[in-house]
């Protein structure tokens, strides 16, 4: 059984900035555990041949002329009432001591 | 007037016959949408519907209409629609209004199609029975106690409840086709490409897909060619050229040898649908149809690939649901509690599973085993496929392995996940599958499979049409 610990559903909560209860630490261990046992089986081809990456169906970029293309509908991109002086008004991000 | 079985060709004549207008199409299904028990909408805005019915109404009287002209659509919540409400089925974007719409919904309203709302989807196009959306489950038209089908659950059950004569629906892992199969309507995943993903709320990058939903697979095509092409917005869209897919669907029927792959006629699914593919091979058989065994060796692999590409993917897309810039925000004393909360409460339980798997999957010391693993792998599962056209011009499968499952039945998430086992395949390979009523199984509805090489829409839509016909299904 691939085994996934509370510590680790812990750490992965921090990485995906999700807060979780412990009802729900549990929930997860138990799921996801079952989960990554049935999707470990990909691991039984032998894959060794294959070069990475190799996702052969998705469409390499394909790039446009390097030609300038104007852009003109700024307004409809942001409402007016979120901007001042030309910027964008935004939540506070930074934190200050003593905040 | 009566909106039940319209389709567009029938609208088109209709509204150029003038037994009604644009307008008074779409007010018909408003009203019947008030009268909804399926809860197929997220969110309706009658005032932007009959603005658009109104232009097409005009289109009209100029004479420079298309076929789509004034043809009332749902579209799923996960393509955004400027100044109209998309939430992906979510609370995290509950009072998202998009600045711009999808690229395939701006092609269809260059033709002046209406859009009669948003049409109710699993969260972030996540899920296999529409109960993972922040809005109510939506209800099989055909049994009321069973779920429609997902993550497209609202377009398909729209379309079967003569809600909406097509709509639109996004397919990664089968969220067009499998919905489709259990709502009785016809669902086409174009090739990975084929249309653009500009304006998709993204889920899975390297595997969503713009589809189809509607009651003939000619309908399917006539959609699929306006909205197809290459796409600026979208370097993922191919510069394939566009064919003319309706004249590709009801052209005659060629000899075809189709394959049946024995992977997917297995233990476990339900016998009785087994048994309406087997008359229908018989049926397509008797108009010239050559049908032969092959194997697709890596078939068993490719729901557990799926479910490691997919969730790394959707772990990193959903991580721009910050609160900050857009969406629900939830006020806490420091940065890190705000994305956390805003996030904690936002995302519903099977998204939040998804984002904690990927995260796994992509994470140092798992990587390797798993995420790149996985895309390795399909390569293998794209090989088969490739290898079998060489064989056979087309694939016929089951396209689910049960009928509608009646709500809370699959608690469990994996047994949710094994929903799919037969339509993920295709996602993984890029390649286009359209699913087609075959018959009902204790009066509710199963669908059959038509799979082909990529790019080949028009010749797997043409044996749905053609089935359509022998199987007495276009009484429209």
């Amino acid at each position: 059984m691939a085994e996934i610990t509370k510590k680790q559903i812990e750490e992965l909560a921090v990485l995906a900035r999700l807060n979780l209860s412990a009802a729900e630490i549990n929930q997860l261990q138990s799921e996801l555990s079952s989960i990554l046992d049935y999707v470990t089986k990909i691991q039984e081809l032998d894959t060794s041949k294959i070069p990475a990456p190799a996702d052969k169906s998705a469409t390499r970029a394909i790039l446009r002329p390097d030609t300038v293309d104007e852009f003109v509908d700024r307004t409809g991109l942001i409402d007016a009432d979120r901007l001042e002086d030309g910027l964008v008004i935004a939540k506070a991000v930074f934190e200050r001591d003593g905040d | 007037m009566e909106i039940k079985d319209l389709t567009i060709k029938r609208i088109a004549t209709d509204l150029r016959t003038k037994q009604y207008s644009a307008v008074e199409l779409a007010s018909a299904y408003l009203d019947a949408i008030e009268q909804d028990k399926c809860n197929c909408y997220i969110t309706v805005d009658h005032d932007f519907t009959i603005a658009q019915a109104k232009l097409a109404d005009d289109i009209l009287q100029q004479g420079e209409a298309s076929a789509l002209t004034g043809v009332p659509c749902a579209i799923k919540d996960v393509l955004t629609t400027k100044g109209l409400l998309t939430t992906a089925g979510s609370k995290i974007l509950q009072n998202y209004i998009p600045s711009y719409t999808a690229t395939a919904v701006e092609r269809l309203y260059h033709q002046q199609i209406v859009t009669l709302g948003k049409a109710n989807c699993d969260e972030f196009a996540m899920g296999a029975s529409n109960e993972n959306s922040a809005f109510g489950q939506v209800l099989n038209p055909h049994d009321l106690s069973r779920v429609p089908g997902g993550s497209s659950g609202g377009s398909a059950a729209a379309v079967a409840a003569d809600l909406a004569p097509i709509a639109l629906g996004t397919d990664t892992g089968g969220s067009v086709r499998q919905p489709a199969s259990f709502c009785g309507v016809v669902g086409l995943k174009p090739t990975y490409g084929r249309v653009s993903r500009y304006g998709l709320i993204a889920m899975t990058s390297s595997l969503d897909t713009v589809g189809v939903l509607a009651k003939t697979a000619e309908d399917c095509a006539l959609v699929l060619q306006a909205m197809a092409g290459r796409d600026g917005y979208d370097s993922t869209s191919a510069l394939e050229p566009v064919a003319d897919y309706h004249q590709q669907t009801v052209a005659a029927l060629p000899r075809l040898t189709v394959g049946l792959p024995k992977q997917y006629f297995i233990e476990g699914m339900d016998e009785r649908i087994r048994k309406l593919i087997e008359q229908a091979v018989e049926r397509l058989k008797k108009v010239g149809l050559k049908f032969k065994e092959v194997d697709l060796p890596q078939s068993e692999y490719a729901l557990a690939t799926y479910y490691v590409i997919s969730p790394s993917e959707v772990s990193s897309n959903l991580s721009r649901y910050d609160g900050i810039r857009y969406g629900l925000h939830v006020e806490d004393k420091t940065l890190m509690e705000q994305y956390k909360k805003t996030r904690s409460y936002g995302f519903g339980a099977e998204v939040r599973r998804r984002i904690m798997l990927g995260t796994f999957a992509l994470s140092a010391g798992y990587y390797d085993a798993y995420y790149n693993q996985a895309q390795k792998v399909r390569t293998l599962i794209k090989d088969d496929f490739d290898k079998v056209f060489k064989e056979v011009d087309l694939l016929l499968t089951p396209t689910t392995p049960s009928v509608a499952f009646k709500f809370g039945e699959k608690s469990d998430p994996l047994t949710m996940y094994l929903a799919d086992i037969f339509t993920v395949a295709a996602n993984i390979a890029g390649i286009p599958g359209v699913s087609v009523p075959v018959g009902q199984v204790e009066g509710l509805p199963a669908g059959m499979q038509i799979l082909g090489p990529a790019w080949s829409e028009g010749r797997i839509l043409n044996l749905a049409h053609h089935w359509q016909k022998i199987d007495n299904q276009l009484k429209f």
